[in-house]
């Protein structure tokens, strides 16, 4: 029996890379797919319905509070609830590796704004709903990086710090409400994104790899197991936790 | 639909298998299909966990164990492994609680007696650690294998609720997995932990079950505002047991309604 039948999920980002694999997977599972994403999500929804699953693209930007409640407003309208929501837009394998004492405000805001104010946005905005139908899941996307720091790209570390600890926070507040909240921290992935930046996959990349216990690349599909369980019933009395999928880098 | 979760044709051992968590674990790899080998100190208890298994159609068989006895686990383990000719998932999972929490005048340091101390010791900690050398000596010429261990939330926060012995072999297991966890890493054997939270399980002799007002307190003073059923476990492991954890290893992951919010 399919995990996830019927079950409506928003994921953010899923346009490529990793959303577009947790998209694929939650499609596999049964779930009826909202792809989100500032890109065009078309090819995510064209290879999920070519495996028969159902999935649709909304265009949403997750640091945009209004494209942000659109895009719930109109999932809501569309089938009446929303399962679980999945945060998992950020800005990162576009980053150029620099020293903190480098990085200028004005990137350091736009990180914040993506990857902070962006889940927090959806957060808010997806709460009524859940907390109306006294059930629901959220799963934010955190990072290895949070629990032994990563040179070159502070903001970034900074931001999926800031993840782990709005997942507690949302998850205190919401329990009452039936709604687990959680989050995935994965380490280094090889999604296209970090393929097509020379500056992700070089040394920096191997030095990572040789930190795992298991000592090889981490694929999309490495973290899709982990998201289906954490959407589905599977999860239900794990709350306000970050579950690391690293292979064994940090350990916890 | 995909076959993430799927365990068909795969082994398990699990220890403390007779009820509770351990039984819950046995019964949801057994649903996902795999051949589940429960090990228990008690023999009635065992008997009919395994007749209950058999009776829903799963393949079940029952090792009496008593995991304070090493050489006992490594030959039931191993025996297990013959029998099937491969073993995949060991689940470390028997354990007592033993000792008063220190909120209680006979938990205090003075009041803990060292027999006590040693038994706990010897079950929670010794026992585990048996039960991973025993995994370890058949997953290693196999180059696979996963290893569960149960842990608990007493494990990764202390508390006033919990006692000395029972927290901190609790404690002591959480280090046996990010250890093991490294050094089995290259022979394919991924090693893990459960830390579980508030679950209505018959631990300390079934006191939760005769003290309603003491659980009413404990189940709101989790986040989601209750107590687990053992049934709750299955959907972890089966995550840590299946292929849908394949790059999870090192972790131990609380499943507590939120308490730790670790």
């Amino acid at each position: 029996m399919a995990r996830l039948q019927d079950k409506i999920i928003i994921i953010t980002g899923g346009a490529r890379g990793i959303g577009a694999a947790f998209c694929k997977a939650v499609a596999a599972e049964g779930a009826v797919v909202i792809v989100s994403d500032v890109r065009d999500g078309a090819g995510t929804v064209k290879a999920i319905e070519a495996e028969g699953g159902r999935a649709i693209f909304i265009h949403s930007d997750v640091a945009n509070s209004k494209s942000v409640n659109d895009l719930i407003n109109d999932v809501v309208k569309r089938y009446g609830r929303i399962d679980a929501l999945v945060n998992n837009a950020a800005i990162f394998a576009n980053l150029q590796r620099q020293n903190f004492f480098e990085i200028g405000e004005q990137e350091w805001d736009d990180v914040m704004a993506v990857n902070v104010r962006g889940p927090f946005l959806l957060c808010k905005a997806v709460a009524p709903v859940m907390m109306k139908q006294k059930a629901g899941k959220i799963i934010n996307i955190a990072s290895g990086t949070v629990f032994k720091g990563q040179t070159g790209i502070t903001h970034y570390v900074t931001s999926k710090g800031a993840i782990v600890a709005l997942t507690r926070c949302v998850a205190r507040e919401l329990g009452d409400y039936n709604i687990n909240v959680n989050a995935i921290a994965p380490g280094l992935t090889m999604s296209e994104g970090v393929l097509s930046n020379p500056q992700m996959t070089g040394a920096g990349a191997n030095a990572t790899l040789n930190t795992r216990a298991l000592k090889r690349e981490q694929q999309p599909e490495d973290l899709t197991g982990t998201l289906v369980f954490l959407c589905s019933s599977d999860s239900d009395f794990m709350t306000g936790h970050t579950m690391v999928v690293d292979g064994g880098s940090v350990m916890r | 639909m995909s076959k993430l979760f799927d365990l068909t044709g795969k082994t398990a051992f699990v220890t403390g298998a007779a009820s509770g968590l351990g039984y819950a674990m046995a019964e949801g790899f057994a649903e996902h299909g795999a051949l589940v080998t429960l090990a228990d100190a008690n023999r009635a208890g065992l008997d009919a966990a395994v007749a209950k298994l058999n009776a829903a159609g799963h393949q079940a068989m029952a090792v009496e164990l008593d995991v304070r006895e090493p050489a006992a686990i490594r030959s039931a383990v191993a025996g297990a492994a013959k029998h099937y000719g491969k073993m995949d998932i060991v689940v470390a999972n028997a354990g007592i609680t033993g000792g008063a929490p220190i909120s209680e005048e006979a938990g205090h340091i003075e009041n803990i007696d060292l027999e006590t101390w040693n038994n706990v010791v010897k079950i929670n900690q010794t026992g585990v650690f048996a039960t991973l050398q025993a995994a370890a000596a058949v997953m290693k010429p196999q180059k696979s294998g996963r290893i569960i261990v149960t842990a608990s939330i007493s494990g990764l926060r202390t508390s006033e609720v919990s006692g000395y012995p029972y927290t901190v072999t609790k404690a002591a297991v959480i280090h046996m997995v990010h250890l093991a966890a490294i050094e089995l890493a290259p022979y394919n054997i991924l090693v893990n932990g459960v830390a579980p939270g508030p679950f209505m399980t018959n631990i300390a002799g079934g006191r939760l079950f005769r003290e309603p007002e003491r659980v009413k307190a404990m189940a709101n003073s989790v986040p989601l505002k209750r107590m687990a059923d053992p049934q709750e476990i299955k959907g972890l492991a089966l995550l840590l047991a299946s292929g849908a954890g394949s790059f999870i290893t090192g972790q131990v992951i609380p499943i507590d309604g939120g308490s730790t919010a670790l």
